[in-house]
């Protein structure tokens, strides 16, 4: 390995997959260390001042970076809103005044006097949305903190050098100010896999590594940093031999990215003549038409909770209905599945009032939560109706754990239908229905689900972290977040199997049908439609085009007689790597083997 | 600034109820303080034990107040009655969610 002195290796989840070399931009969390000083005799009115200037230039950043949100951003002109009040908040402001006056101590002691007690009024807040946007009174006052101390802008939308973020955690917030043309990687604390940077990171095709515990206090400003989004290693200052390794690397990553983009307009057709349809998981309408230049067939999965973020009041119908009429034109006959509202779990709409859970995973949700609130639901129905009739459009309920929930909201959906029929508003009478197949109960019983839908959607995300348990946010649980586990591959295959029965698609729309060593194993399992993130489409189509169905089939059947994930991982890696050398090309310079 | 009106006498009180869907959330709690700031009084919001002061949108979050939630406006200034009587009618008016 690497003799290197300096050289430092750390993993964690490959959230995006690439190589960055850059230098690293640590985006403090919290000041350093906020300096105590005793103000001299006299000196209070002129550290107010220095206080109220710091305020005021806060001000004017966060109102410049309102005005620069681009298109499509404009929802988070309330982030900055809301940061706006919070800076101009008596609790923070005035606070921070009369403890100056008070006690003759600096601005910077005193603002951060008044955090702590802000702290203690968030701290009892049940609603578990509300306490957790303590992090943007954090944000605002580490803004002023920053006025104070005099230092520079570390805005990145500031940023003219290309470099690597490194930072505890990202939020929404900070990632939209980002200017993406200079950020060549992300590296966090935090996070995993369908974490908010690993979303951001995949749409902008950046490489990214997240969950990796202590990288923020591991890397200075200024140190090289290598981000292996496809394996989830980050290297810091590595040696000169290291670092050739990995620019060779990177230059075939650029190669093998480009060659296969040439060629993802092309259909997924296996050697012997199968066809496979691959398409996108968006998030918003305005994705639609970047995915169909990475080469997608269909919108395998319309995420609609972006339209409940970010906002305090709901969506109503006609507003929904421009969104999905726009995403059902732009598809321009393509099939565009839209997903019902799927809040709850570890998304949180601020629009949408949840009573605080202990278990919010396991608690009112997706369709539960729908088939309750029953106005919001309709809502939803009616808005993917009448889109219908302006493309391509498909319904998929989230969450099914059972036949009764699917027949409750068929019934809901025919309700639908028949008051827009009766008020001759026009929709797709034929509307196809799908359901997300990602509760184990689901799974068992799928044959009987088959029956009442026209097709079924493998969600990967939840149903692993269902079937084994895991949190796949809990860092500390993370790598036991296991797609080849055999149980998992036992549960696509019984549900591939009852699709087939019902004469029913079934389609995967997970993070596990993007990845490279999982399609193999899916193709072979049977699966008919993939869904994934747009950049992952070319590879996606072709792996599929590497060869014969068959010798998919033969791999899969071999590999579900494995008893561990790591056997099952193993095991695919040493069969691609004999057989399709190209295939792991990304990864197979440094010879790694098994991550 | 005014040292008259009701300094001296019991502030003015009033019931108000949470009755938006969404309950006293950020853009709710602005509006709030961005009402109480126009009028020359002191409001506080009581719920239980707990005391917002109902110019700072932090404090008011930290009531913890979702709908169906009661509370009492305690009001002292010179503009005490217009103020309690604006801040009903927006409390009425459902911050202007409609729902």
């Amino acid at each position: 390995m690497s003799s290197g002195q300096g050289e430092k290796i750390l993993h964690g989840v490959g959230a995006s997959p690439g190589i960055a070399i850059a230098r690293a931009m640590p985006l403090a969390h919290h000041p350093v260390q906020v300096p105590f000083r005793n103000l001299a005799e006299g000196g209070v009115e002129a550290e107010v001042e220095r206080f109220r200037r710091a305020l005021a230039a806060t001000e004017v950043e966060l109102a410049q970076a309102k005005q620069d949100l681009g298109e499509g951003l404009t929802e988070y002109g309330y982030i900055i809103e809301a940061h706006l009040s919070i800076l101009k908040d008596k609790l923070i402001s005035r606070r921070v005044l009369d403890i100056i006056r008070e006690r003759a101590i600096n601005a910077e002691w005193a603002l951060s006097l008044a955090v702590t007690e802000a702290r203690g009024v968030f701290q009892d807040i049940k609603d578990e949305y509300i306490r957790s946007r303590f992090v943007d009174v954090e944000y605002v006052t580490d803004q002023v903190q920053r006025h104070l101390s005099g230092r520079g802008l570390v805005d990145l939308s500031q940023i003219r050098e290309k470099v690597i973020v490194v930072a505890h955690d990202l939020s929404p917030a900070q990632t939209t100010r980002m200017d993406m043309d200079w950020i060549l990687g992300f590296v966090t604390d935090m996070g995993g896999p369908t974490s908010h940077t690993a979303i951001v990171a995949q749409a902008k095709a950046i490489p990214a590594v997240v969950g990796l515990e202590n990288v923020s206090l591991a890397v200075r400003e200024g140190d090289l940093v290598v981000v292996d989004g496809s394996t989830g290693a980050v290297v810091i200052n590595p040696d000169e031999e290291t670092l050739h390794a990995y620019r060779e690397k990177q230059e075939a990553y650029e190669l093998y990215a480009q060659e296969i983009l040439a060629e993802a307009h092309l259909p997924a057709t296996t050697a012997d003549g199968h066809s496979l349809a691959v398409g996108a998981n968006i998030e918003l309408a305005e994705e639609a038409s970047s995915v169909l230049r990475y080469g997608a067939e269909y919108i395998g999965l319309y995420r609609t909770e972006f339209l409940y973020i970010s906002r305090t009041t709901l969506p109503d119908e006609d507003e929904l209905y421009e969104d999905f009429k726009s995403t059902a034109s732009q598809m321009a006959g393509r099939p565009v599945n839209i997903r019902t509202l799927d809040i709850g779990g570890d998304k949180f709409a601020s629009s949408v009032v949840l009573a605080p859970e202990i278990n919010p995973a396991l608690g009112l949700r997706a369709i539960r939560y729908c088939l309750k609130e029953r106005n919001l639901f309709r809502a939803q129905l009616r808005s993917i109706l009448r889109a219908s009739a302006h493309g391509k459009v498909r319904v998929l309920f989230p969450m099914i754990s059972g036949v009764g929930e699917l027949l409750q909201a068929k019934a809901m959906l025919d309700e639908a239908k028949n008051d827009l029929h009766a008020k001759k508003v026009e929709f797709d009478s034929d509307l196809q229905v799908g359901i997300m197949v990602e509760v184990p109960s689901a799974v068992a019983v799928a044959d009987l689900l088959a029956q009442h839908v026209d097709f079924m959607s493998i969600g990967t995300n939840d149903l692993i972290q269902y079937a084994l348990a895991i949190d796949r946010v809990n860092e500390h649980v993370a790598h036991l977040y296991q797609p080849l586990h055999p149980a998992v591959l036992r549960m696509i295959s019984q549900v591939v199997r009852a699709g087939r029965g019902a004469g029913v698609k079934v389609a995967m729309c997970g993070e596990m049908a993007g990845d490279q060593r999982a399609v193999p194993l899916l193709i072979g399992l049977g699966l008919d439609e993939l869904s994934v993130n747009a950049q992952s489409i070319p590879r996606v189509k072709q792996i599929v085009r590497l060869t014969d169905r068959q010798v998919w089939r033969e791999l899969a059947a071999e590999a579900l007689r494995f008893p561990t994930a790591s056997q099952v991982q193993a095991f695919i890696d040493r069969k691609l790597a004999q057989h399709f050398p190209g295939l792991t090309l990304p990864r197979a310079n440094r010879g790694r083997g098994v991550v | 600034m005014s040292e008259a009106g009701n300094i001296g006498e019991a502030p003015l009180e009033r019931q108000l109820s949470v009755v938006n869907a969404l309950g006293l959330h950020a853009r709710a709690a602005a509006k709030i303080a961005e009402l109480v700031g126009r009028y020359d009084c002191q409001i506080s919001l009581v719920k239980d034990d707990c005391e917002a002061e109902a110019d700072s949108v932090l404090s008011i979050l930290g009531l913890d107040a979702p709908q169906g939630t009661k509370l009492v406006a305690r009001c002292a200034g010179p503009q005490a009655g217009e103020a309690l009587e604006a801040l009903d009618g927006l409390f009425r008016d459902k911050f202007g969610e409609g729902k």
